[in-house]
């Protein structure tokens, strides 16, 4: 077997339907409440200077003015009502690739006024993966009446994807400090989190005190600084699957809460692990709910259920 | 159904596509963007002295509090830094609306509590030591006052 094939056949290893459309319910309903619980910080750009309007990414290739009140609102409701649907799984093909678009808008739109949300930029792209993958085979709306898909290359590869596109976000974040001056010794990170810090404190913004503890001393920095370079240089061991991606993964997850402790910076997509999930088997956890909820919307209702005893006690 | 050889071509395309574009932001010169990013936090040397420009408020016996970012622009604290930098930027008349308008909300909402005036300001701290020696500014300069409507 050629390279070449041993790479596609990795690649492109058969799973199963249900993983994939596992991971479209976990990081759709993640999106959908993250989306619905912000909808404010999404919809209302009423009180705004529009002097401040700095377009990023597609609403820099779209537009260059602020979009007029309601259309923020309307767009995000509409992410919101789409996100709800691709959970779901109701009409895939097309809403999934809607939601998608309609995320990136508005997340984008909401990073052109001064601030970049970093802390948004995977869930933004492993939404993007799912809506270009037939995620909706098992586990959907769109299933209920197909017969029960077997492992295949289709459900393999979007799998493989997300983590590709999770190890690869990790890992540009890693070179890029890797050569930054000063950083291996812990020096560029202690000053750029009392920096920090310090401007939060000052902008009357919630800071975390214990960080600001911390930066009045040496011996922690050169080990925050490595474990960070490790987590993120390693990110692309996790691909390897198996052990290497739960080592990875718990470190990974602990770098995010001590980003949490120390700088008062919460990345809530990393943090809580729903990032990471496509490294896992996740439809051992998520189809006995799904089958549960199934069970339970299909079941009739009790009282029902007792009339028809007595009917049918009757007849015995 | 596509063929298995139209699938594999798929697969490849999109996987290609995605993965390239999040590396893309390795090549030298490309700027930060959204969603894909060159991740510049934490890369360069902040300055040794952090110049803050922040809106503060003063009760009437001279005491200040910081106005909360969310009263003054957004909830978010770097797009409120941003907003009051760009209103510098814009010249005196553009502060003297800033401070008004935030001296209405500080006014509305009540807090914080006791303000009877604000002053946008740019104010320079020491970054080492700040959190465990004196949080005085070094530095500072007012750029704008205003009464909060009683």
């Amino acid at each position: 077997m050629s390279v070449a094939a041993r790479v596609d056949a990795w690649w492109r290893a058969p799973a199963p339907a249900a993983r994939l459309g596992a991971l479209r319910i976990v990081v759709a309903l993640f999106a959908w409440a993250y989306v619905t619980a912000r909808i404010r910080h999404f919809g209302d750009f009423g009180a705004r200077d529009p002097a401040d309007f700095q377009p990023v990414g597609v609403v820099a290739l779209a537009s260059g003015a602020p979009l007029p009140h309601p259309v923020p609102w309307i767009l995000a409701a509409a992410t919101s009502l789409a996100g709800l649907a691709t959970v779901v799984g109701w009409r895939h093909r097309i809403v999934a690739p809607l939601f998608a678009a309609l995320l990136l808008w508005v997340t984008s739109y909401a990073s052109s006024w001064g601030m970049l949300f970093h802390t948004e930029n995977l869930l933004v792209l492993h939404v993007a993966v799912l809506a270009l993958a037939p995620a909706a085979d098992a586990l959907a709306l769109d299933a209920r009446r197909a017969p029960a898909s077997h492992d295949h290359a289709r459900y393999g590869w979007p799998i493989r994807l997300l983590g590709a596109v999770t190890a690869a976000t990790y890992f540009v974040a890693g070179i890029a400090k890797l050569g930054a001056p000063g950083w291996l010794s812990g020096d560029l990170l202690r000053h750029h989190v009392a920096w920090d810090l310090l401007r939060k404190a000052e902008l009357g913004s919630v800071y975390s005190p214990f960080g600001g503890w911390l930066t009045s001393h040496d011996a922690p920095w050169p080990f925050f600084a490595s474990f960070t370079l490790l987590v993120e240089l390693g990110a692309p061991l996790a691909l390897l699957g198996g052990r290497w991606a739960l080592v990875w993964t718990i470190a990974a997850i602990l770098f995010h809460v001590g980003v949490v402790v120390v700088m008062a910076i919460f990345f809530p997509y990393a943090t809580t692990g729903v990032a990471f999930a496509s490294f896992f088997a996740v439809e051992r956890a998520v189809q006995p709910i799904v089958t549960r909820f199934r069970r339970s919307a299909a079941a009739p209702p009790a009282e029902a259920v007792q009339a028809e005893h007595a009917q049918g006690g009757g007849d015995a | 159904m596509a063929s298995p050889r139209t699938e594999a071509a798929r697969a490849w395309l999109v996987s290609l596509v995605m993965v390239g574009a999040v590396l893309a932001p390795l090549a030298p010169g490309v700027r930060d963007g959204f969603p894909l990013s060159t991740y510049p936090m934490f890369t360069s040397q902040r300055p040794n002295v952090a110049e803050i420009d922040h809106v503060v408020a003063i009760d009437a016996d001279g005491r200040t509090t910081i106005v909360p970012p969310e009263l003054v622009a957004s909830p978010e604290v770097l797009q409120t830094k941003k907003t009051i930098t760009d209103t510098l930027r814009r010249g005196r008349k553009a502060v003297a609306k800033l401070c008004r308008d935030v001296a209405a909300r500080v006014a509305e909402r009540g807090r914080p509590e006791g303000a009877v005036r604000l002053e946008v300001r740019t104010d320079s701290y020491q970054v080492v030591g700040y959190f465990s020696g004196s949080r005085d500014p070094i530095q500072g300069a007012v750029h704008a006052r205003c009464r909060v409507p009683r």
